[in-house]
Order: structure tokens, then sequence, then C-alpha cells
């Protein structure tokens, strides 16, 4: 059977939107800066594309999900993020709502169908 | 070969937003530093990797779509049925005005030759189509910019309940769109001849030598100073037309929204009628001349009680609109 890959993709990208947002609250506990993050991530295996990354951490940071500040010590300039107080509320309760999706999940693609 | 770093940064951060270009900029070029870093480290041959990195970043315009979250419409596809519609009906509407008004202008006038009257037309009949689109473009312009949403049927975040349903349209609760754009056509043409044509409605007399001569009813000057007040109430009564179309059934807002635009009018038109020197002297002059009204008798005092009258005759013709709003909201039971 071949697959329309067009199709495949645009329903990953659908399926993992969520997912990375989950993924990028989980390591801004602590500040961290957008290359940091993605490497941060790759480690675990999430490959997030700068791309992606960067307008997120924006749009986040819009909602007050994350605060942002600019370090200028470095030899470079990098900019912070790290989850708000709100953020942290948010993250904690998003967690719940992916445990829950991930077990029912899990049990409706390993149990055989019935119909 | 740095400068192609530029050169990216710049065709993404000029497609953003000025507030956000320089933050952008400099998030964008410390990225791009630490991926060249992580290829080769800090001292090395540069050219390769920052066209590696570069590719990698993909196209520029992408980038900036992500940056931006989404894309922008002069007029989005929220809005854009309703503004094919709108368009439509206001073009029909003026280019019905012009021609009628053209047709009634030539009769008075005739111009001297038939290149002068099918050239006059075209002139005005394209300078007003082409105004009429350029101005309802500006308003769905507007409303895209501001994030009005026209028709939807609930507001997003309003609690919903079944009781919110739409009722099914039954006959006649449905507004016929012939009523309305018969509506909107005559609030058009009452817009033109108002705006260009004052002086024309009047007493039409033939002098002896065959010429025709126009007493005019208003006073040109008052009249033009009182314009503004009449384009009011005009498009408040376009705008009357314009909401039955958007919601097509009789429903109990629509029916408040009549009751405050009549009172608005009724208000402007007393203003208006009651102005002094509004009327044109000679215009009375001529009845009495012609004996209609008879020597003695104050042709203003007459003139005074006729207005009272029309001014009774339309707070009924308001009332009744409103009242009969009302009722066909009540009796369909739509209280949105």
């Amino acid at each position: 059977m071949i697959v329309n890959e067009e199709l495949l993709n645009s329903l990953i990208l659908e399926m993992r939107r969520g997912a990375i947002i989950l993924a990028v609250m989980s390591r801004l506990s602590e500040p961290r800066y957008g290359y940091s993050l993605i490497q941060t991530l790759e480690t675990q295996g999430l490959i997030v594309e700068p791309g992606t990354l960067y307008p997120l951490l924006r749009r986040l940071e819009k909602q007050d999900i994350l605060e942002s500040n600019w370090d200028t010590s470095e030899s470079r300039p990098r900019k912070y993020y790290k989850m708000s107080r709100q953020g942290k509320e948010l993250y904690r309760r998003l967690l719940e709502e992916w445990k829950i999706l991930s077990s029912s999940i899990g049990g409706l693609t390993t149990s055989v169908e019935e119909s | 070969m740095e400068e192609k770093v530029d050169r990216y940064i710049y065709a993404v951060t000029r497609r953003l937003p000025e507030k956000q270009r320089k933050d952008i900029e400099q998030e964008l070029r410390s990225l791009i530093e630490d991926m060249i870093v992580d290829r080769t480290g800090e001292s090395s041959h540069r050219e390769a990797d920052i066209e590696a990195v570069l590719t990698e970043l993909g196209d520029p315009t992408l980038l900036a779509d992500s940056y931006r979250m989404g894309k922008k419409y002069l007029i989005g596809p929220d809005n854009y049925d309703t503004y094919l519609f709108v368009v439509k009906i206001v073009l029909a509407a003026v280019a019905f005005g012009i021609t009628l008004a053209s047709v009634i202008g030539f009769a008075v006038e005739p111009p001297q030759s038939l290149g002068t009257l099918v050239g006059g037309y075209l002139e005005s009949l394209f300078g007003a189509l082409f105004q009429a689109f350029a101005w309802v473009t500006i308003m769905f312009a507007l409303f895209e910019h501001y994030e009005v949403s026209l028709g939807k049927e609930f507001k997003r975040g309003e609690k919903w309940d079944t009781g919110k349903l739409p009722v099914l349209p039954g006959r006649d609760a449905v507004i016929k769109p012939a009523e309305a754009i018969v509506g909107l056509l005559f609030t058009v043409l009452a817009v033109i001849l108002f705006n260009t044509a004052d002086h024309l409605i009047g007493i039409y007399t033939s002098g002896e030598n065959g010429l025709t001569t126009v007493i005019p009813l208003f006073n040109h000057a008052t009249f033009r100073s009182l314009l503004p007040l009449l384009n009011i109430m005009l498009a408040i009564g376009a705008l009357k037309e314009l909401l039955k179309l958007a919601v097509g059934r009789w429903t109990m807002s629509l029916a408040v929204a009549n009751l405050c635009f009549n009172a608005i009018s009724f208000g402007l038109f007393l203003v208006f009628i009651r102005s002094a020197g509004l009327w044109n002297a000679d215009f009375f002059a001529y009845w009495v001349e012609a004996g209609a009204i008879p020597a003695g008798s104050d042709p203003l005092a007459l003139w005074g009680r006729f207005i009272t009258g029309l001014i009774i005759v339309v707070a009924f013709a308001m009332l009744l609109d409103t009242l009969v709003n009302l009722v066909k909201a009540f009796r369909h039971r739509v209280y949105r």
C-alpha cells in the first residue's frame, strides 16, 4: 500500500503539536535558551527544528506560560526562557491530561478491536 | 560570507511586525552562531558551515510565517462571503441609482450631443462604482484588522446550551432579501438625490420662451450645511437594511436594533426639518402669486402646519415599523 506522504506528514505535525509544548514545559522549570533546549530534547530522542521551537517559545511567552530575559554577560547574548507561575500550574494539569490520554491510547491500540 | 547570515535574518525579520524585529533578530543571530559552533568549534573555516546551517533553517518566508502565527488577510475567510454579497448588492444599487439620476438629469437639462450624454453617464457611473467598491472594501478591511467577525451564530467563548440553537425559520420568519434590497436601493437613490440634486427638487415652470425653470423648495446654502445630518440618517437606514440581510430572519435583537435606529433617525429628522432657513422664500412667493394661497394669510404659517402634519406621519410610520418588527420577532419566539 502506497501511503500519501504529505497526508502522513500533516497528521504527524498535528499530533506532535501539543506533545512538543509539553516537552518544552518539562525542561523549563530552570531557565534555558533555545538552542540548549533543542539539544536537551534531542538527547531524549525528540527532534524539534529551530524553525518550530523558536516561534513556539515566543508564542508561549506571549500567553504568559513562559517568561524570558536576555543574558548579555557571555560572549553571545542569549535569551533565556523559563516557566512562569501560571506555566508551572498549567504544566501540572497538562501532564495529568497527557497520562490519561496516553494510557487510553495505549489500551485502545493494544487490545483487539471488537466490532 | 557572514553577509549571508545578515541577509537571511533580514529576509525573516522584514516580514515581521516592527516591534518584534530587534528581539527576533538577536535571538536568530545567537541561534545561528550556536549552530555553527556546534558543527566545528569556535575557530575554523566557517563558510561551508554557514551555508549548511542556513539551509537547515530553511526558507526564511516559512520561518517568518511561523513567527507570525498564521497568515494575514485583507479580508479573511470568515468575512469573505459576506463581503462578496454586500459588494454585489451595493454595486447593483449604485448602478441603478446613477442610471436613474442620469435619466432624470438629462431630461431636465438636455445635453448638447449624444457624445456628452454617453460620456457624462459613463463618467459618473464608473466614478460612483469605483467609490462604492473602495468604501465597502475599506470597511471590510477594517473589520478584518479589528478582528470583527460578521454573521457568526454564536460568539466564541460564550456559554452554549441547546436553547441557543437557531430556530428553524418558518415560512414568514425569514426576511425576504428582496425587501431589504429594495430598501437599500431607495436609500442609495436618496443619497444621490440629496447630495447632488437638491436644487432640482421644487416647482417646474415654463416661461414664455419655452425654457423650463425650477423654483427650488430648499434654500441651497442651508440645505448644504445640513447635509451631513441627512447623510447620517440615510447611513442608518442603509445599516438597518444590511442588518436585515445579514440576520436573515425576524429576531428580537434585530427588532431592538431597529427600535434604536428608528429613534435616532427620528431625532435627526426632527432637527433637520425644523432648522431655521431651510425653506426657500421664492417657493412660497410662487404659490401666493399663483393664487393657491389666499392673499392675506401667512404662507409660512400654513407651511408650518403642513410640516407638523408630516412629522406626525413620519412618527407613526416609524412607530409602526418598530412595532411590526417586535411583533414578528415575538411571534416567532426568536429571543436572540
